[in-house]
């Protein structure tokens, strides 16, 4: 770990107010302390907490499945509102994404 | 690679390890497993999160929950951390180019962002070569 010289000072200042026994444990009091204040709990395991579709356990079709969810996004028509131009296009027309 | 006990995995992976790790290959496993003690750093990109709740709303998986809430859980445990999304990946994803996938290429990114092995069984990318694999 490389910290700079401005955070090393203030560890050690830190470390000597706190009264811990070293820089390394006032760190690891402070890495602490972010995890709690980020709202971070208890550690959960996610194993065997959810379930996958069983007619393609192994997901193989998953990417084919995304893929079309996802280009199917990208092909949908933006409605685009605005005033009306000059060629006739307007309120209400639609274009392609992208 | 400095740290072997440090990969960012891909969607699929984690997926299967949140189903309980029988359908990950038996170095994947090894990886994940030391994460679930504690002993390893597993990186989750954000386009994975993205995949995997693509994927959830396509029925091909199951959360139980929401997808806040399956990450809130899986993050609850500091060996797992998000991978946020940079610029810089997303120019280096589209340099790749060596599938049509939306998302291998990303995650291939992310994981070369921060010289990390990918922990992946996905062939394209094995074949591509564009980052190294643990499977």
């Amino acid at each position: 770990m490389t910290l700079t010289a401005d955070n090393v000072r203030w560890l050690k200042g830190r470390a000597g107010v706190m009264g811990v026994r070293s820089v390394s444990e006032l760190i690891d009091r402070l890495v602490s302390a972010a995890r709690v204040s980020g709202g971070v709990g208890p550690s959960r395991s996610v194993v065997g907490s959810i379930d996958i579709d069983s007619s393609d356990p192994l997901l193989e079709r998953a990417d084919e499945a995304v893929r079309r969810a996802f280009e199917a996004s990208l092909g949908r028509p933006l409605i685009v509102n605005g005033p009306a131009t000059t060629d006739g296009a307007g309120r209400g027309a639609k274009r392609r994404r992208g | 690679m400095a740290d072997p006990e440090a990969a960012v995995t891909d969607t699929l992976a984690m997926v299967f390890h949140a189903a309980g790790g029988g359908r990950l290959g038996p170095k994947a496993a090894a990886v994940f497993k030391p994460g679930d003690r504690r002993d390893a750093n597993i990186n989750v990109p954000g386009a994975g999160i993205r995949e995997c709740s693509l994927l959830a709303r396509v029925a091909r998986i199951n959360l139980r929950r929401t997808v806040r809430a399956f990450f809130d859980d899986l993050f609850s445990n500091p060996c797992y951390q998000p991978l946020d999304l940079s610029p810089d990946q997303i120019y280096l994803a589209d340099e790749l180019r060596f599938n049509r996938d939306p998302f291998d290429a990303l995650i291939c990114a992310a994981a070369r962002s921060i010289e990390r092995p990918l922990i992946t069984r996905d062939a394209d990318i094995r074949a591509a070569g564009v980052v190294p694999v643990i499977w």
